[in-house]
C-alpha cells in the first residue's frame, strides 16, 4: 500500500499541470463546441448540437477533411519508407554511419517555423534556390510555382514536412534495429535466408514495435500539422492547402466563431482518437514476441 | 503477456491520448475570466499604463513620443508591449477573454472593432476634447452608433507606387485613364521591364488592386452600395465587381505582372522594385518610405489609379487608422486619456504624421509629406472610400483572399462572388 503513495507522489506535480493545462481546457472546448461562443464576447448561449450540423454542410470542412487526409497518408507512408530505408541502410556503427545518422537529424531539431520560411523562399518561382538551379542544369522545363500553383501547392508542403521529420521516424527504426539479437540473423543466414527474405521475415516482424509507433505518431501528426502550412502558404492558394487544423485557426480568429472552432477541434480529437484505437488494434496483433 | 508488455501498452495508449488531446486543447481558452478588484493604492506612487499594441508602422516612434509623455507626467509610466500584427488579434482576444486585459490596446478602423465594442471591452471616448477635431472619415471609422471609441493618428492610401525614372527614360505620363494605363503597361513591358508587381503569396496582397478600383468604381456612384448590400438589396453578384475582376484578371493574362504572382511574396516584389526591376505596384503609400530604405537613389512617385474612363473623375482608397482604444474597466482612466490627449495634441500628432509619412487625421494639423505623395494628395481631394473590408461584416475579407487567389489559378469569377455573397449574408447576421 505504501508503494503507492510513494509512486502517487511522484506522479502528482506532472498530473496536476496536465490537468490544469491540457484536461480542462479540453473540455471546457467540448462545452464550447456547443455554444456560439464568439471567442471575445463574455455572454455565449447555448445552440446544442447545431455546430455539428453546420459542420456536415459545410464545403470548406469537407475540402479540409479531404487535405487533412491527404497530408495525413502522404506523410505517414512517405516517412515511413524513407526513414526505413535510411535505418537500413545506416544501422551501422561505423564513424560514417554515425555521422550521416546525426545529420538526418538535424532538421528534427529545428523549428517548423524556421524550416517553412527557408523553404517558402527555395520554393519562390523567380528567385528562388530550386528554380533557379533547374535553370542552371538547363531543366527550366521541370521550374514550378511551387507554392503558387493549387494542384501543387499540397505536395510542396508534404514534401517539406517529410524532409523536416523523417531523422526522427528513422531513428526510432535503428532503434528497432538495433534491439533485434543477432543470433536470429546468423541462423536465418544459415537456414540460407537471401537479403529479401532476411528482411521480410526476420527484421520487419521483430521490428514491429518500431512499426507501430512510427506509423500511429506519424498520422497524429500527419492530421494534426498546423504550423509548417501556416507560413508556407496559410492555407493557400485559395484552399487548396487548408486542412483542418488551418481551418480551425481562422473560423476562431478571423471569422471570431470559436464555438464553431471548438465544435471542428472535436471532430479532429475523436477522428486522431478512433483511428489511433484501430491503428493500436490492428498493430499489435502483429507484433511477435521473442 | 508479461508485466512489462502491459505496461508498454498502457503508457502507448496514454501518449497517443495524449497526443490526440493537444489538438482540442488549441480550440477553447479560458472564458469569461474573473476581474480583479481594485488595489487599495497608494498614494503618491506612479501609475503604469500598460499598452499591448500591434507592430503597426507607427510603432517605430512610439517609445521616444511615450518617454516624453513620461517627462511631462512624472506621476505616470508606459509600459509599451508590441505583437506582430498577424498575431496581435488572437492574443489580445485571449487576454481580454481571460481578464488580463492592457489598460490600452490595438484596435482597427470599421467594423474590426464592433466586435470589441459589443462585448464592452471599449470605452466611450465621446466627450474627450481631440474628437472635435477629427476629420469626418476619421470620427467615423473610430465610431460605433454615434460614440467614439478610438483615437486615430495617421491615414493611409492605397494607389500606384511607379518609378518615375523608368516613366522618363520611355517617355510615359502619369496615366489619367484606363486605357492610359494599360498602354504604359504595354510600353513598359515592350521595354523588357516588369510592369507591375504583385506578390499575391501574402494574402493582403490580393485585396490592393480592388480596393483600389472600387472607390471610382463603385462608391463614387453608387455611395450606398455597402448599405444597400447589408439591407440585401443588393449583391457582389451583379455589381461592378465582376467587370473589376475581369480587368484584374486581365491585367495578368496580358503578362503585366510579374510571372507566378501567386507564389511570389510581397518582400520579392518590393526588392524587386528597389532593385528598379519593376516599374509599378499598387499599394499602400507607407511602403515608400521602406523602398527608399533599400535603395536611396529611387526616384518615387504616386498616383491614383486611373481605373475610370477619359474624362471621369478618379476616386482614391484611402482610410483612417487607429493608434488604440482604452479599457472600458481600466483603473486608471484619468490617466489613459491624458495620456490620449496628449498624443492627439498638434505637436505630437505632426510628430506621429512625419515618423509614419502619412495624411493627417486633425483638422487643424497639416502633415509635410514626403514630395513623393504629391499626386496622390492631389487625387485625395477628388474624392475618396474607405478600405472595403471597414464598411463589410468581419467574415467577408477572409474569403476575399482566398477567392482571388482562386481566380487567379483558374477557377471561375462568379464562384469567387457567390462565396462573398455567402460570407457577407452569414457575417451580417452574426454582427
Amino acid at each position: 500500500m505504501r508503494k503507492y503513495w510513494v509512486d502517487g507522489t511522484f506522479i502528482l506535480p506532472a498530473f496536476v499541470v496536465f490537468t490544469v493545462f491540457l484536461v480542462i481546457p479540453v473540455l471546457s472546448s467540448f462545452y464550447y463546441s456547443l455554444t456560439d461562443w464568439n471567442g471575445l464576447n463574455p455572454e455565449t448561449h447555448f445552440v446544442g448540437l447545431s455546430n455539428y450540423f453546420k459542420l456536415l454542410t459545410d464545403q470548406d470542412v469537407w475540402n479540409a477533411i479531404k487535405n487533412t487526409f491527404l497530408i495525413a497518408i502522404c506523410l505517414t507512408v512517405g516517412k515511413n519508407v524513407l526513414g526505413l530505408t535510411l535505418a537500413l541502410g545506416l544501422q551501422g556503427t561505423g564513424r560514417i554511419h554515425r555521422i550521416l545518422r546525426v545529420w538526418y537529424l538535424i532538421p528534427v531539431m529545428l523549428s517548423a517555423l524556421a524550416i517553412g520560411y527557408i523553404w517558402a523562399y527555395m520554393y519562390s518561382p523567380s528567385d528562388g534556390v530550386i528554380n533557379t538551379l533547374l535553370g542552371m542544369l538547363h531543366l527550366d522545363g521541370l521550374a514550378r510555382d511551387w507554392l503558387g500553383q493549387s494542384d501543387l501547392a499540397i505536395y510542396s508542403i508534404i514534401f517539406v514536412s517529410i524532409w523536416h521529420f523523417v531523422g526522427f521516424t528513422m531513428i526510432i527504426y535503428v532503434a528497432g534495429l538495433q534491439s533485434v539479437p543477432s543470433e536470429v540473423y546468423e541462423a536465418a543466414y544459415i537456414d540460407g535466408a537471401g537479403r529479401w527474405s532476411m528482411f521480410k521475415n526476420v527484421t520487419f516482424p521483430l521490428i514491429a514495435p518500431s512499426f507501430t509507433v512510427n506509423m500511429i505518431v506519424n498520422m497524429i501528426v500527419g492530421i494534426k500539422i498546423f504550423d509548417t502550412i501556416f507560413v508556407m502558404t496559410n492555407g493557400g492558394p485559395g484552399t487548396s492547402t487548408e486542412n483542418l487544423s488551418i481551418l480551425l485557426y481562422r473560423q476562431a480568429f478571423s471569422f471570431d466563431r470559436m464555438g464553431y472552432a471548438s465544435a471542428i477541434a472535436v471532430v479532429m480529437f475523436m477522428t486522431i482518437l478512433i483511428l489511433s484505437i484501430v491503428q493500436i488494434t490492428l498493430l499489435r496483433k502483429r507484433e511477435v514476441e521473442y | 503477456m508479461k508485466p512489462f508488455q502491459r505496461f508498454k501498452k498502457t503508457s502507448m495508449l496514454s501518449a497517443m491520448a495524449a497526443l490526440a488531446l493537444t489538438a482540442t486543447a488549441c480550440g477553447g481558452a479560458g472564458g469569461a475570466g474573473g476581474k480583479t478588484g481594485t488595489p487599495a493604492g497608494k498614494q503618491n506612487e506612479p501609475v503604469t499604463l500598460k499598452l499591448y499594441m500591434a507592430n503597426t508602422s507607427d510603432m517605430a516612434i512610439m517609445p521616444e513620443v511615450n518617454r516624453k509623455f513620461e517627462e511631462q507626467n512624472p506621476g505616470i509610466k508606459i509600459d509599451l508591449q508590441t505583437a506582430p500584427v498577424d498575431q496581435f488579434e488572437t492574443v489580445i482576444k485571449t487576454k481580454l477573454a481571460s481578464g488580463d486585459a492592457p489598460d490600452i490596446f490595438t484596435i482597427y478602423a470599421g467594423t474590426k472593432k464592433d466586435s470589441f465594442v459589443k462585448a464592452g471591452y471599449l470605452m466611450d471616448l465621446s466627450d474627450q476634447p481631440w474628437v472635435s477635431r477629427l476629420t469626418d472619415g476619421a470620427k467615423e471609422v473610430s465610431s460605433k452608433d454615434g460614440k467614439v471609441y478610438g483615437l486615430p493618428n495617421r491615414q493611409n492610401v492605397i494607389g500606384v507606387i511607379y518609378n518615375k525614372k523608368i516613366f522618363n527614360n520611355l517617355g510615359i505620363a502619369v496615366p489619367t485613364n484606363w486605357d492610359e494605363f494599360l498602354a504604359a503597361c504595354q510600353k513598359i513591358k515592350d521595354a523588357g521591364i516588369t510592369p507591375l508587381g504583385l506578390g499575391m503569396k501574402d494574402q493582403f496582397v490580393t485585396q490592393l488592386v480592388p480596393y483600389a478600383m472600387a472607390p471610382s468604381a463603385i462608391y463614387r456612384n453608387q455611395p450606398d452600395f455597402d448599405k444597400n448590400m447589408y439591407a440585401g438589396k443588393i449583391t457582389f453578384t451583379g455589381s461592378p465587381w465582376e467587370q473589376m475582376m475581369k480587368d484584374y484578371l486581365e491585367l495578368n493574362e496580358k503578362g503585366y505582372f510579374n510571372k507566378d504572382p501567386l507564389g511570389t511574396s510581397n518582400d520579392l516584389v518590393m526588392q524587386t522594385m528597389a532593385s528598379e526591376k519593376i516599374a509599378m505596384t499598387v499599394t499602400l503609400h507607407g511602403r515608400i518610405a521602406a523602398l527608399r530604405t533599400a535603395n536611396a537613389n529611387l526616384e518615387l512617385g504616386m498616383f491614383p489609379l486611373p481605373y475610370v474612363k477619359a474624362g471621369e473623375k478618379i476616386w482614391v482608397s484611402s482610410m483612417p487608422a487607429i493608434y488604440g482604444g482604452i479599457y472600458a474597466k481600466t483603473k486608471h482612466p484619468a490617466e489613459a486619456k491624458k495620456y490620449f490627449e496628449f498624443l492627439a495634441s498638434p505637436e505630437i500628432a505632426q510628430t506621429i504624421l512625419k515618423a509614419t509619412n502619412s495624411f493627417s487625421v486633425y483638422k487643424d494639423v497639416t502633415a509635410e509629406l514626403d514630395p513623393a505623395l504629391k499626386d496622390i494628395t492631389e487625387g485625395l481631394k477628388v474624392g475618396s472610400y474607405a478600405f472595403l473590408d471597414s464598411v463589410w461584416p468581419n467574415t467577408v475579407q477572409p474569403i476575399m483572399f482566398q477567392q482571388i487567389q482562386n481566380v487567379f489559378a483558374g477557377k471561375k469569377i462568379a464562384e469567387m462572388l457567390t462565396a462573398m455573397d455567402k460570407a457577407f449574408k452569414d457575417g451580417a447576421a452574426q454582427q
